[in-house]
């Protein structure tokens, strides 16, 4: 069964196209990933398949139950938003809040008090509910913000950038709370820039440049079709580095020259190396260190748009 | 767990968590008791009173100084009786006085006396004045028989013949004193009676009378400013912190939204009305006619000024505005409606603004039950006035809603 089905989106504002008709379906039980610069429209496309913002046109449909002009009120019940701002009333405390979001959902005590303690046993927020959230920090909201999205276990959970601000191993715990969460059966989209996110996480992501969506796949097809071939970079003594080039290019490979390094393109680089450093050791050029660089999403975006994904300041 | 009242909760908890709101909805109107009290020294609202005074004579003069050391009205000396009209009807005194010619003669050689009295038309104020100065006419005439009285005893002979036989001095004086006087209460006062100690007497009974009206203030005010504070900041607030999205995406309808918004201010208005009675009830221990008609009032009040509430958040362009906005009407109506001083202090225009007002209606509602001691009478009309207000305003909110309830 289709979890999502977005067909031909497009949101105008003051005659400057946010969503330029986007289709695309995502699968019950995938892991979805949006992946797309600053103003790529990754918030107002997850916006409106949230029941947030109307479209100025196209169609969703969520569980097979038409999402715009239909009965929104079964389709949220089944839905859980994360928005990309952590949302929360910085005046109450972190469990004031969870209450009263599980009261949007009419759940009652108890169930709220289990699936609070549930997620508590995959987030880490023992010590932040008692406190008001106006005096968490960003990473520390974010967490709590999380638990109020999945509170009510949704079966379609949409995650707005949830890992902005969150420190590489809370990030990480987090992807462990969405693989959780997709093997009791939620199917989750979510964005990001963060293109190593994308690619560990999600089982297939869409490119999205300027409202379009550039492309759309498993990320190794991805990176297969659009992404560079894999390099690899050898590193020798300086003063060691043209005999290495002349022995690599006798027996046979391509090279360039970079300041300090040699670089060699291949498919499949790991069987490869060792036969390199054994080749190089005979010649007495021995590499002090060798690299394998594998093709990313970066790169499929650069190559698809040519533009980089994160800009560089 | 019920959403509205989930909503209700949530948003009292965090409107008496912030300073701002504490300050607006308890302090200021304390501060604004404490400062209108002090400047009327604890007596009742001053009256300005223009006098035409056409008698020349005596008792005139008399009339007009115990009615000076009375210290509720301040008298502004006219010659003619156009021109003191036009004083009060332009808003600037209360009432006008007219002590026609021959009114010393009159009294000193036993005739009775005229005194002309036009009030100003506003009923909270037309109802005060008059009261008073019919108190103080009471007090001055009981002191004048007391004094005629004396006069004659002193001439009359002490025997007098009739048919019916003979009477005693003392018999024909007590007669008489019971014809003045029936009942006579007894003040017990260490002070010599005198016109102005008979006054004195008067002046406490119209401070009283008034004093009703520190509980008029503290409802008005919570009724009227703080509920549309409050109705206001429960919808922009949601926006400001980008909440609105979280309610939006769940299952709760528009309708639960609206209405848990709505107790929550209906809420915020009744404790901070509690809070505000009770330490004025402890602090100036007022003297109120307490009556069950103000609860409608209150009620309809509140509907009319969360309505203005709802209205401003979703009008305005962002939640600051709408912030500011509110409380700029707020603070505007509350000026104007005779929360801290008659209506007809204000100049022409304003009063104006001030009679179409509904607040204003629900100030003197409140007034005329709690200071008055008034009925139903007083109270119908206005209620009638705020209901339908209230319903209009509602009705208009409800209906601009859904665009508020989306994100463009
Ligand atoms: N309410 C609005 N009115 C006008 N333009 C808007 C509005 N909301 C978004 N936009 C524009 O739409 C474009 C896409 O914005 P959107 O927030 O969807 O991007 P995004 O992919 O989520 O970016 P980011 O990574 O920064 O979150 C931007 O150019 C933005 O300026
Ligand atoms: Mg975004």
């Amino acid at each position: 069964m289709l979890a999502l089905e977005v067909d031909s989106l497009t949101k105008i504002y003051d005659s400057s196209k946010v969503l330029d008709s986007v289709s695309f379906k995502v699968n019950e039980g995938e892991i979805f990933g949006l992946l797309g610069p600053n103003g790529a429209g990754k918030t107002t496309l997850m916006e409106i398949l949230s029941g947030i913002r109307d479209p100025t046109s196209g169609a969703v449909k969520i569980f097979d139950m038409n999402a715009i002009k239909g009965n929104r009120k079964e389709i949220n019940k089944l839905i859980g938003f994360n928005p990309q701002e952590t949302m929360l009333y910085d005046d109450l405390t972190g469990m004031e809040n969870l209450e009263f979001i599980a009261s949007l959902y009419h759940m009652d005590r108890s169930t709220f008090k289990s699936r609070l303690e549930d997620l508590m046993s995959l987030i880490d927020v023992k010590n932040l509910l008692k406190k008001r959230v106006g005096k968490l920090s960003g990473g520390q909201k974010r967490r709590i913000s999380i638990i109020a999205s999945i509170i009510h276990s949704p079966k379609l959970l949409i995650l707005d950038e949830p890992t902005v601000g969150l420190d590489p191993d809370a990030r990480r715990d987090f992807w462990k709370v969405i693989w959780k969460l997709r093997d009791r059966g939620s199917t989750i989209i979510l964005s990001t820039h963060y293109m190593e996110e994308a690619d560990e996480l999600c089982d297939r992501v869409a490119i999205m440049e300027s409202g379009r969506i550039v492309a759309i796949g498993k990320p190794e097809d991805l990176k297969r079709k659009y992404g560079d071939k894999s390099k690899i970079f050898i590193y020798t003594k300086l003063k060691l580095l043209d005999d290495a080039d002349l022995t690599l290019r006798g027996i046979g490979y391509k090279t360039t020259r970079m300041a300090d390094s040699l670089v060699i393109e291949e498919d499949s680089p790991s069987e490869l190396v060792p036969y390199l450093i054994s080749e190089m050791s005979r010649k007495g050029v021995q590499p002090e260190r060798i690299e394998i660089r594998n093709p990313t999403l970066e790169d499929v975006f650069l190559n698809l748009t040519g533009k980089p994904l994160v800009e560089v300041i | 767990m019920n959403a509205p009242i989930q909503m209700a909760k949530k948003d009292l908890l965090s409107f008496f968590r912030s300073k701002s709101t504490i300050f607006w909805t308890l302090a200021f109107p304390l501060m604004m008791m404490l400062l209108f009290s002090s400047m009327f020294g604890g007596s009742s609202v001053m009256f300005k009173v223009a006098l035409v005074n056409e008698d020349s004579g005596i008792m005139s003069s008399v009339f007009v100084k115990a009615l000076n050391s009375t210290n509720v009205t301040s008298l502004v000396p006219f010659s003619n009786i156009k021109e003191a009209k036009n004083y009060v009807m332009n808003g600037r005194g209360s009432a006008v006085l007219v002590i026609p010619k021959g009114f010393s003669n009159n009294l000193t050689s036993g005739l009775a006396a005229t005194i002309y009295f036009y009030s100003s038309e506003d009923p909270q104020v037309k109802m005060a004045i008059t009261s008073m100065i019919k108190g103080f006419v009471d007090a001055f005439l009981e002191e004048y028989r007391e004094r005629m009285f004396s006069i004659m005893i002193q001439h009359m002979p002490s025997e007098v013949k009739t048919e019916a036989g003979i009477f005693t001095k003392e018999q024909i004086v007590n007669f008489m004193r019971m014809l003045i006087k029936p009942i006579d209460v007894r003040a017990v006062s260490l002070a010599k009676s005198s016109v102005t100690s008979k006054t004195a007497n008067y002046r406490k009974t119209s401070y009283w009378k008034a004093e009703g009206h520190w509980v008029t203030m503290m409802l008005a005010y919570s009724l009227i400013f703080s509920g549309m504070v409050s109705s206001a900041a429960f919808l922009s607030d949601e926006k400001l912190w980008g909440t609105v999205k979280r309610i939006l995406v769940s299952p709760v309808s528009r309708w639960s939204i609206l209405i848990g918004k709505l107790l929550g201010s209906l809420a915020v208005v009744t404790i901070s009305q509690i809070i505000l009675v009770a330490l004025t009830i402890l602090w100036l221990r007022p003297q109120v006619n307490w009556s069950i008609l103000s609860i409608p009032i209150i009620i309809a009040g509140d509907l009319a000024s969360i309505g203005i509430g709802f209205l401003v958040a979703e009008l305005s362009p962002n939640p600051k505005a709408a912030n500011e906005g509110v409380i700029t009407i707020g603070v505007m109506i509350q000026f104007i409606s005779g929360l801290y001083f008659p209506v007809s202090f204000l100049p022409g225009m304003l009063r104006v603004i001030a009679e179409a007002v509904p607040f204003t209606w629900a100030v003197r509602a409140l007034d005329g039950l709690l200071v008055f001691g008034r009925g139903l009478e007083a109270v119908w009309t206005p209620v009638l006035y705020l209901i339908v207000t209230a319903i209009v305003l509602t009705s208009l909110s409800v209906a601009l809603f859904p665009k508020w309830a989306r994100i463009e």
